[in-house]
């Protein structure tokens, strides 16, 4: 069996480029949207956070804290070291702090999320139509012509992809149509012919015989080009 | 509970403990369910919110309470609420002038309620500075001050039914717990944990009275609803610790603190809320673990607590009115007179070192000072810190034990630095005379002890309101008495 490898990945550079275009630009719509909520949702909260005047309410807050522990439950620790229970205190605060920014980030990012999931999906179904209306077009069209219907005009809409595949399809009917056509007419001078040559070959037994061989299989040829619908139609 | 009255409550199908089945048959499902609230039956409603302030038990406690009332005669005397148009017993009418004074400023501080509690979720901020997380102990303040500041007009009956249910529904809903434990220190929006803080005992019993306070207050409705549901989760023996007392919390890091009750303090209220439980009481044994150590300070006997503060001997009795109870020979409201005239004594005492107590103030008690938080307190106590630094809070919440002495010294206090203690939601947190230092912020539970116990000395509504609740009364039956085992000398 033989492997045939592509040499050329843009065989039809045009479309390729543009669906890559929509690819790349969809994830990167997706990911920069993603990010920039994310950091902003994020930051948002952890920013002010961290702002002077919320870092001395922190710090007040968790030197009250440590002194209510202390009031209530003995003092248990005094001066440095009592700073080291305050750090304690404003770091698990601080670890509380993040994760509730995340917390509050992702609350709020599952529906900007969810929204833009719908956004996408909206804009590929109108993308991939595109793409999937010509192909679904080019496939009525060749059933057509398969059953004998020669005198179809193949049209895309405007921005349909596949365009020159259905060009292409369109000069393959008209061919076919001309060739019927002219096949056609052949048939109809043999079958004119074959009817001037009855009366002179009825002397010979040989070539009345002929005459009727030949009938028969213009008879045939008839019948297979009848099926053959060759008068221009208005466009499917 | 007894077996003859779990039987009686359990012969006529009644709601709460007695309507559980004496061997451990299936749970009747009242109106008081375990696990979820039930839809409240249309007749019990009144126009989709709350009544006012009755002392009409709801319909379906009151054969209980009949019957219990029958079977222990000498509770239910001295569980009984006295009458009270003004204050009777120990309390003596208010003044027309004192009066006004404490209208003004409990109004003050209630406002601190309307304004430092969250919108959204009605949770209660620690303090008033920017940036404080908000509190449960301070939460359940809220809860109280809400009926109070409703049954005063300060805001409609609508209003106040809005706020108690938002909060109470946040506690359901949103609000951290383990096993009915809140965590101490909250998200005010979204009810989370912060600060690493403990699910604490003591402030879960601050929340639930104010929140027991505010079922019995809006009776008849989701309120009442909601606020036992909330009562009937907390799983108090998981607070326990192998010593029978509980313990001061528990930390998803490090499970449970190694401090437990073990001292007479405001922890008393823990154990009435825990001993009461209808769903997971602890055992009548807890009661009597904690050490109730006396001595005697300027010829003043007194039961005291560690440190000496005076809140410690005045949140229990916020809620509880201990006025004729006994806890053996020990009658807890004498002791916190006692313990408010040892505080003044000390005071006094220790004039010549600080400027404050020179010029009349007194109530030593936790709170800010110009070190930051300090646990003061005075003699008697194991260790009594003090600085000079007063607390107003502290004589606030000693006006039902001596009103006169506190008020004399509010009085002063609001006339010599009232521009420097005094702002929009009362007295500030603390000051000190020696070091020129002025607290600028409130804190939520100092304004809430001043709000309930101003009510209390005004009216005895807490208490009232509180008392009449069905739960408590089974703390009462286990372990309290009308009569005294004998007298505390001094009482």
């Amino acid at each position: 069996m033989t492997t045939h490898h592509r040499r050329r990945y843009l065989i039809k550079r045009g479309l390729q480029l543009r669906y890559m275009a929509v690819l790349i630009g969809a994830m990167a719509l997706s990911a920069a949207l993603a990010g920039a909520l994310t950091y902003i949702g994020i930051w948002s909260r952890v920013i002010p956070d961290f702002s002077a005047a919320r870092m001395a309410e922190k710090l007040e807050t968790a030197s009250r804290i440590s002194e209510q522990e202390a009031a209530r439950l003995g003092p248990r620790a005094s001066g440095t070291l009592a700073l080291f229970s305050q750090a304690k205190l404003l770091s698990a605060h601080e670890q509380e702090s993040l994760a509730s920014a995340m917390r509050g980030a992702n609350q709020e990012l599952a529906p900007v999320l969810a929204i833009i999931l719908a956004a996408i999906g909206a804009a590929s179904l109108l993308i991939s139509h595109r793409l999937a209306g010509p192909v679904y077009r080019l496939e009525q069209a060749i059933a057509a012509v398969s059953a004998g219907r020669l005198d179809l005009t193949v049209r895309l809409r405007k921005g349909d992809e596949l365009s020159e595949l259905a060009l292409a399809l369109q000069e393959l009917i008209d061919t076919w149509r001309g060739s019927a056509e002219r096949t056609q007419a052949l048939i109809g001078q043999l079958s004119a012919a074959l009817t001037r040559l009855a009366p002179l070959a009825a002397q010979d037994d040989a070539a009345r015989a002929a005459v009727t061989q030949l009938r028969s299989a213009l008879r045939e040829l008839e019948q297979e080009y009848r099926a053959y619908v060759v008068r221009p139609s208005p466009p499917a | 509970m007894r077996p003859p009255l779990r039987w009686i409550g359990w012969c006529l199908n009644l709601p709460g403990p007695a309507a559980a089945p004496p061997h451990g048959g299936p749970r009747r499902r009242g109106v008081l369910s375990d696990v979820i609230v039930p839809p409240i039956p249309r007749s019990r409603l009144r126009a989709g919110v709350g009544p006012r302030l009755r002392v009409t038990p709801q319909i379906e406690t009151l054969p209980w309470i009949a019957a219990w009332l029958i079977a222990v005669p000498s509770v239910s005397a001295a569980s009984g609420a006295p009458p009270r148009g003004a204050v009777e017993g120990t309390l003596r009418p208010l003044a027309a002038e004192d009066e006004q004074l404490l209208d003004r400023i409990q109004r003050d501080a209630f406002r601190y309620f309307l304004d430092q509690a969250n919108p959204a979720t009605g949770l209660v901020a620690d303090a008033s500075r920017p940036g404080a997380p908000a509190s449960i102990a301070a939460t359940g303040f809220g809860l109280a001050a809400l009926c109070i500041g409703e049954s005063r007009g300060w805001i409609s009956h609508d209003e106040a039914y809005a706020r108690v249910f938002r909060t109470l529904s946040t506690v359901r809903k949103r609000l951290a717990h383990e096993r009915g434990f809140y965590y101490h220190f909250v998200d005010a929006a979204t009810g989370e944990r912060v600060w690493s803080s403990e699910a604490s005992s003591i402030d879960t019993a601050l929340l639930l009275a104010g929140a027991l306070t505010a079922a019995q207050h809006f009776e008849g409705t989701e309120i009442e609803l909601l606020g036992n549901y909330l009562y009937r989760r907390t799983e108090w023996p998981w607070m326990m610790t192998n010593d029978g007392l509980l313990s001061m919390g528990w930390k998803p890091e490090q499970g449970f603190l190694h401090a437990t009750w073990d001292w007479y303090n405001e922890g008393i209220l823990l154990y009435a809320l825990a001993l009461s439980s209808p769903t997971y009481p602890i055992p009548s044994e807890a009661w009597h673990r904690w050490r109730r150590a006396e001595r005697v300070y300027a010829g003043t006997p007194v039961i005291y607590s560690y440190f000496g503060s005076l809140f410690t001997y005045q949140y229990a009795q916020a809620y509880i009115d201990f006025r004729h109870l006994y806890d053996g020979s020990v009658n807890y409201w004498q002791n916190s007179v006692n313990a408010a005239a040892a505080n003044r004594q000390f005071c006094r005492d220790q004039a010549a070192q600080h400027a404050g107590y020179r010029q009349g103030y007194w109530g030593l008690t936790a709170g800010d000072g110009p070190s930051g938080y300090r646990g003061y307190g005075a003699e008697p106590a194991e260790v009594a810190l003090h600085d000079g630094t007063i607390n107003p809070y502290g004589m606030i919440a000693a006006l039902p034990f001596d009103a006169t002495a506190a008020l004399d010294a509010l009085k002063a206090l609001l006339n010599g630095h009232g521009e420097r203690i005094y702002g929009e939601y009362g007295f500030r947190s603390g000051f000190n005379l020696d070091q020129d230092w002025w607290s600028r912020q409130y804190l939520g539970i100092d304004q809430g002890i001043s709000v309930l116990m101003i009510e209390n000395v005004r009216s005895g509504r807490v208490w009232d309101t509180f008392m009449r609740n069905p739960y408590i009364r089974q703390w009462l039956g286990r372990c309290m008495a009308r009569e005294p085992a004998r007298k505390l000398p001094g009482s």
